[in-house]
């Protein structure tokens, strides 16, 4: 299948979303964010939605529109006068609404809301898919860079605040590299897989290993293996490439799971 | 009501009021901890005993009043901040020397991994609150007296000389608890730690701290423990009947059938 132009650049766009993400992922899970980052990707597709119907720029619509949302998730008062969970739910409805119902009569309106959640990896062009190798490159540089206060800031940001962190900036930091590369993946591989990235690999680095370090690892390499293999197995098979590469991520997670409860010492 | 002479506190609060989002939650707090202290901050949950610790540690603004730090010690004053154990997220896949080692990212700098220096500071409060054993461990693995002893090691690796530990006895056995508060009177008697302590369990403090902090309801007193325990103030503050006994040599704070 490597002959084939389309798929090198789908390879190479969803590898470099995949890995990034399953390395943002791992915070998200740890943090416990998972729902904000489905809300989040859901406002996202609301933002492209709006640019389809518009006319002007989807990826600037989404985002400038998850941009707010990062602003409003990462402020200090967010889940603390209203339940986070109720909130998110309200969103989460509501974009993924707005987002149909934005595109319903456009001129390839249901196309339009299949491609938002499945996606469409292969209709990625190589010029697509450099520059969101560059970006999530630039976004996992970052995090790479400032991995030790990343890190500090999300398992005790009291006691970093104590040392002079500016523990509410950090935080907006975090919610703004999770927020661009969200918005900037709904695009080229749609809600699901964008959402399945941020938690099927996390989750599997955490089934896997007891060491962070190794999580990370784990969740990265996952992701990687999952986008080959799912793209192979599509081409192989015909079936549509998104849904096949969660399906390979939730298949690795099954058998790591079952690996872990088979190693598990029996009680009782 | 500061009991420590103008000039000899590390940090005072003057008449402070604390609250979140216009809710007041502590008014027209006064009181004072000296260089060497040994501070208990005792009151029921809710009564504003961690908000004040905040306050003391510069990371919540008081709404009224000032909390001051005296200027010629303020520079050499660093805060080794213990939280409360079940704040911390147990998912996180993080071996005690981990923790431990975070308490010096903030001397590493941005961007730079912590050196020789660090790890060195690391091992030594590992190994003054004898648990080096448990370095490489998961934190999640670990009994709640440990979890207390890995954090109260983050605070020490800070290079801390005032200690501030939040509950950090809460919901321990009788054993864990006595463990914890013989570990903080040796960091205090022989490392010259000051040392403020929260708990809601009033006698569990009251026979191992210098002064008591005593709140209940917008009420306070602040003195020595002689003081502070006796069956007037307490009845006052906690506006119940108080009997304050000694038991084996300690105060034991009982309140009649």
């Amino acid at each position: 299948m490597l002959q084939y132009g389309f798929i090198r650049t789908a390879l190479l766009g969803t590898t470099a979303i995949g890995v990034v993400c399953a390395y943002l992922g791992v915070y998200v899970v740890l943090r416990r964010i998972v729902f904000v980052g489905a809300t989040m990707a859901q406002i996202s597709s609301a933002g492209i939605a709006l640019g389809i119907l518009t006319g002007w720029s989807p990826n600037a619509w989404s985002v400038g529109l998850t941009f707010l949302a990062v602003l409003f998730f990462a402020h200090p008062s967010f889940g603390k006068r209203w339940p986070q969970d109720a909130t998110l739910g309200v969103l989460f409805t509501v974009s993924g609404a707005a987002a149909v119902l934005l595109v319903a009569h456009t001129a390839r309106g249901n196309e339009e809301v299949v491609h938002l959640v499945q996606g469409n990896l292969l209709a990625m062009t190589a010029a697509e898919a450099r520059w969101l190798a560059l970006a999530f490159a630039g976004i996992l540089a970052v995090h790479l860079a400032f991995f030790k206060e990343f890190l500090y800031l999300s398992f005790d940001p009291t006691m970093a605040a104590t040392q002079g962190y500016r523990a509410g900036r950090w935080n907006l930091a975090f919610y703004v590299l999770l927020g661009v590369g969200v918005a900037l993946a709904i695009k080229a591989i749609g809600i699901l897989l964008m959402f399945a990235f941020l938690v099927i690999p996390a989750s599997l680095g955490l089934v896997l290993t007891r060491r962070l370090g190794g999580v990370f690892l784990i969740a990265m390499a996952a992701a990687a293996v999952a986008v080959y293999l799912g793209i192979g197995l599509s081409y192989r098979y015909d079936f549509p490439s998104a849904p096949m590469i969660i399906a390979v991520l939730g298949g690795l997670l099954g058998i790591a799971a079952a690996w872990r409860a088979l190693r598990r010492p029996r009680t009782g | 009501m500061t009991a420590v002479p103008a000039g000899s506190a590390l940090v005072r609060f003057e008449d402070v009021g604390l609250g979140y989002g216009g809710l007041p939650v502590i008014e027209k707090l006064s009181f004072a901890v000296a260089k060497g202290d040994f501070v208990g901050i005792v009151g029921p949950n809710g009564a504003g005993k961690s908000t004040i610790l905040k306050a003391m540690l510069g990371i919540l603004r008081p709404a009224r009043g000032a909390v001051v730090y005296e200027a010629e010690v303020h520079r050499e004053l660093r805060f080794g901040y213990v939280p409360q154990r079940h704040t911390l997220d147990h998912i996180y896949p993080l071996s005690v020397r981990a923790i431990v080692g975070m308490a010096r990212y903030a001397r590493a700098g941005l961007v730079r991994r912590p050196g020789p220096a660090d790890d060195l500071a690391v091992a030594r409060a590992l190994e003054a609150i004898d648990i080096v054993d448990l370095a490489e461990r998961r934190f999640a693995e670990l009994s709640g007296g440990q979890r207390q002893r890995a954090l109260i090691a983050r605070a020490l690796a800070t290079g801390a000389n005032f200690l501030v530990l939040d509950e950090p006895t809460d919901g321990m056995d009788l054993k864990s608890t006595h463990g914890i508060l013989g570990l903080v009177r040796r960091l205090h008697r022989d490392e010259g730690l000051t040392v403020v302590f929260v708990s809601h369990q009033l006698n569990e403090v009251a026979n191992y701290v210098d002064r008591l902090l005593v709140i209940d309801e917008g009420r306070y007193h602040f003195g020595p423990v002689d003081e502070v325990l006796t069956a007037d103030h307490l009845r006052r503050i906690y506006q119940v009947p108080v009997v304050v006994e000694t038991v084996a040599g300690a105060s034991v704070v009982v309140v009649p059938r």
